[in-house]
């Protein structure tokens, strides 16, 4: 067992969806779920340590230490049309094999919980996305009748070759191999991070991730709360944008520029 | 997280009492931490209690700084020599008993795949020997006082405030042996209070002494366990 699940609290799920948003290019995947963790307020069934997460504590702001961590929480859905299981954390295990076994660990503890359908929320990196712009959001599906449907009904687009890296990914190959219904969406994001290389928050993908993951659940939740960082996200996206474009004016320059001597070997 | 073990813990002697209090430490920025603890450990004359090997301790690593081991930098393994004799990389666990009980741990990073497990490994030992309170040393590089602080509970950030005039400074991650063992030892219910010594970098060499730094660490956690430095 590479993974420790400690429990935290019990619960009976019916027709679950699983949900994982763990750390992912923009962050786009594990805000989105963090957000819904913090709007639907779910119960905390276990938390997860591994000993292939990155070896190190976290000491925060308040001056608290804490190991990292994925936690599991579980929502009934009081309208009766599925309950959710939502994945999220502060890491992820750093290598192959702990990736796996974090994938199908995590399977079998939301099969006990009575999983039907698992859905796994993502970043897509791209170069270069216009402000004024709504991400894109791709799908990969576990079936082509998943897939039709998630294109036509809730207008996704279909990403037609690759990979997905990390336990995102996985876990929707090992959904398929067991036989369950699962897709991963992933939403458009240029994955700025900082100088010292922390990843930037894209608030604006986890918006797009949330208004179609919502649909597909027939859950309702208000995004509202969400708009505050979408605004930061923007201003700082048109920064680096404006920074882009001053770059790049400037190595044109330089470009046009004439040599200072004549070449004398002609 | 129990995988297949590559630990071997080495009994050499046992303490005649519980040992309530552990500090702790391991080469790290500029060794503030690693030379206040090496200061303490000369100071009070321990005693070895034990050893712990590891079949992933390297002599050498890849990366720089070489607590921030990753999984494709395994670094390189054999034997530390010193004055021509040899020895296997160890984490070394002291015990003395005057003037007070207490653990002395001095930490070694074990590459990407052993870093959980050595220091879990160690958190097991600390729980045989009875550590209830565990000190860990370090550095870190922001402005802020010479020594601040983080633990594990609010009760022990309250107590570190007003007994001992700590506080929080370092927000982020804390790497390597002396970060996990602060994180695993706080999960089984072990007070962990963490003791961060500020330096400057020094990307060139890492491991640097910053031997003023290092002078307050020591000062510091003397006044904490009530030793005269």
């Amino acid at each position: 067992m590479k993974v420790r699940w400690r429990q935290a609290s019990r619960g009976s799920f019916e027709n679950s969806r699983l949900i994982v948003g763990m750390p992912d290019v923009g962050l786009a995947g594990k805000q989105a779920v963090d957000y819904l963790v913090q709007e639907l307020k779910p119960a905390l069934l276990f938390e997860a340590y591994s000993a292939h997460f990155p070896a190190q504590v976290i000491v925060t702001k308040e001056g608290l230490i804490e190991l990292l961590k994925c936690e599991l929480y579980g929502w009934k859905n009081p309208e009766g049309g599925g309950d959710l299981l939502l994945l999220t954390g502060n890491a992820q295990p750093l290598s192959p094999e702990g990736q796996h076994a974090f994938a199908r660990e995590l399977l079998e503890k939301a099969e006990e919980l009575n999983v039907k359908e698992v859905y796994s929320l993502s970043g897509y990196l791209v170069e270069f996305r216009a402000p004024e712009k709504e991400p894109s959001v791709y799908a990969v599906a576990t079936s082509q009748e998943l897939l039709m449907e998630l294109k036509s009904r809730f207008g996704l687009s279909q990403l037609e070759r690759g990979s997905i890296e990390g336990v995102q990914g996985l876990i929707v190959g090992e959904a398929k191999v067991k036989g369950l219904k699962g897709a991963c969406l992933l939403a458009e994001t240029p994955g700025y991070s900082t100088p010292s290389g922390r990843p930037i928050v894209d608030a604006k993908a986890s918006k797009a991730l949330l208004k179609v993951l919502t649909r597909i659940l027939k859950v309702e939740v208000d995004l509202s709360g969400l708009e505050r960082q979408v605004a930061l996200t923007e201003e700082f996206m048109e920064r680096v944008s404006q920074l882009e474009q001053q770059v790049l004016e400037r190595v044109l320059k330089v470009g046009r520029q004439p040599p200072k001597e004549k070449p004398y070997y002609v | 997280m129990s995988e297949p073990s590559h630990c071997r813990v080495k009994l050499l002697a046992k303490p005649e009492a519980s040992l309530s209090q552990a500090v702790a430490s391991s080469p790290g920025l500029r060794s503030v931490g690693w030379q206040a603890l090496t200061s303490l450990t000369s100071k009070l004359n321990p005693t070895l209690t034990a050893e712990i090997f590891s079949s992933d301790f390297p002599t050498r690593y890849d990366t720089v700084p070489s607590y921030f081991a990753k999984p494709r930098a395994y670094g390189i393994g054999g034997v530390i020599v010193e004055s021509g004799g040899v020895s296997l990389p160890k984490v070394k666990v002291y015990h003395a008993l005057q003037p007070l009980h207490l653990c002395l741990i001095h930490g070694y990073h074990a590459n990407f795949y052993g870093q959980y497990e050595v220091a879990e490994a160690t958190v097991e030992l600390m729980g045989k020997l009875g550590v209830k309170r565990l000190y860990i040393l370090a550095g870190y590089a922001l402005e802020g006082e010479p020594v601040c602080c983080a633990a594990s509970t609010r009760k022990l950030l309250e107590e570190a405030e007003k007994v001992y005039g700590l506080k929080p400074g370092y927000v982020g991650p804390f790497l390597g042996f002396s970060g996990l063992l602060a994180g695993l030892a706080a999960n089984r219910g072990v007070e962990v209070l963490c003791l961060f010594g500020k330096t400057k970098p020094n990307p060139e060499n890492p491991e640097s002494p910053d031997l003023e730094a290092s002078e307050k660490l020591y000062r510091k956690i003397c006044e904490i366990l009530k030793v005269a430095p």
